[in-house]
């Protein structure tokens, strides 16, 4: 079964035969039913809205048909497979249960009665459609890849830098998002720590504004160091740091089995920016462009986004031949 | 940046090291603002002592090339030039040098009496 297949069945086909089913409980049971039923309870358990059973499997088909339409876009969009996409694929089945177990439940739970009013309380059903759900969604993750296949790249094409025996060399690059990007994250950034500040300042008790205050020099400083980065290339192998010296990620000229120059598309390839990815492939993505991936010996991939990549590759690739 | 040296080679690698940076700033790979790495840094990538980094700094800041500031360290220089055209001419005569057989030293002295 190929990766877009089982993206298909999790994200689209699971979701809709569990809304249908729900759909199908509420037809089977529709002679019994009172019209209007309860639709919606209030904190207190009690019901406080009404809608014919109808609406009700309307509103279960509307929901369901379009989280599976956002889930099919996005499994026919992103090429391959990660942490972010995963998720939102998982959630698919997951929602799908949530909605299909607590519209039907809450449906059935009125067979008999002649008055939606007499409701029981919706929390029990609830319940057992969150707990549900929860297997759903675990059940979806498990079904899905936990990384897209790696094309491993010819060796033949890889590039290789020609080195003296007694030639050294260092290949170091600083790195940082585009300017759209960048400005969007720290003009972010700056709009909710001043305009908050200034919020909190005015309105919440001193010890409230101290802690969000350093909460959010905290988000500050996580936030700047997983946009501006170094990347070196030298006889140890390569080494990506943030500019604040941790997070870092060390790659031994030992450990290296290959290391190509590509190009990523950071929101289709990763689902956004920073250090992205999971399990066995991890990216440190600042833009959208040309990148070095580089795969180790044990097969777990490594991908940063830096100028004049092939360069820097066929650095890595001459040091690693030579470890 | 991209740097090698040759600890092979009967140049001293300071000079290695001012030649292959100031080529970067004559070839426009490095611009002006640009960051040098830190001398510890490029020193211990390239597994040589931080002196000797420093030094070719040093030589390049008397050069006009990068400008030493305590605290950012080596900065490629605003007074770095467009050196596109002299980049040119060099190759010129070197090629001409090369036609007419002439040693890399003789060359270099007949450039030195003309600057002087």
């Amino acid at each position: 079964m190929t990766i877009k297949t089982r993206m298909i069945i999790v994200g689209v086909i699971a979701p809709l035969v569990i809304g249908a089913a729900g759909i199908i409980a509420i037809l089977l049971a529709l002679p019994r039913l009172p019209d209007p039923i309860a639709t919606h309870w209030g904190p207190s358990g009690q019901p406080d809205d009404f809608a014919s059973p109808v609406s009700s499997m309307v509103f279960i088909a509307a929901l369901i048909v379009g989280y599976s339409a956002l889930s099919f876009a996005l499994a026919r969009l992103i090429r391959g497979s990660n942490a972010t996409q995963r998720m939102i694929l998982a959630m698919a089945p997951a929602i799908a249960t949530l909605i299909a177990v607590s519209g039907a439940g809450s449906a059935l739970s009125q067979q008999g009665l002649r008055d939606g009013h007499d409701a029981p309380s919706i929390f029990p059903t609830l319940l057992l459609a969150l707990g549900l759900a929860i297997v759903a969604g675990v059940g979806g993750w498990f079904a899905l890849p936990a990384a897209a296949a790696v094309v491993p790249a010819a060796h033949a094409d890889l590039p290789v830098m020609n080195l003296g025996a007694q030639e050294r060399a260092a290949w170091l690059q600083r790195i940082e998002p585009s300017r759209a990007v960048g400005t969007f994250a720290i003009g972010g950034l700056a709009v909710v720590i001043v305009g908050g500040g200034v919020l909190m300042g005015l309105t919440a008790p001193t010890g409230i504004f101290v802690a969000w205050v350093t909460g959010m020099v905290l988000i500050g400083v996580v936030v700047v160091s997983a946009l501006f980065w170094t990347v070196r290339i030298d006889a140890k192998g390569m080494e990506v740091r943030s500019v604040l010296g941790v997070p870092r990620f060390i790659i031994p000229s030992a450990d290296v089995d290959s290391a190509t120059p590509t190009d990523v598309v950071a929101l289709r390839d990763f689902g956004g920016y920073g250090i992205r990815g999971f399990g066995k492939r991890v990216g440190v993505i600042l833009r959208s462009g040309e990148a070095i991936e580089v795969t180790r010996k044990d097969g777990r991939v490594f991908i940063v986004t830096v100028p004049q990549s092939r360069q820097g590759a066929a650095l890595l690739n001459a040091v690693a031949a030579r470890a | 940046m991209y740097i090698s040296i040759d600890a092979a080679s009967s140049v001293p690698l300071f000079e290695q090291l001012v030649t292959a940076i100031r080529e970067q700033v004559m070839g426009g790979e490095l611009e002006a603002g640009d960051r040098l790495p830190a001398g510890r840094e490029l020193a211990a990538s390239l597994d040589i002592n931080v002196h000797t980094v420093l030094r070719a700094y040093q030589v390049l800041r008397d050069e006009g090339f990068i400008g030493l500031r305590r605290g950012r360290g080596a900065v490629v220089a605003d007074s770095a030039r467009d050196y596109s055209r002299l980049s040119l001419d060099i190759d010129r005569v070197v090629a001409e040098a090369k036609r007419l057989e002439l040693s890399p030293g003789a060359l270099n002295a007949l450039i030195r009496k003309a600057y002087e």
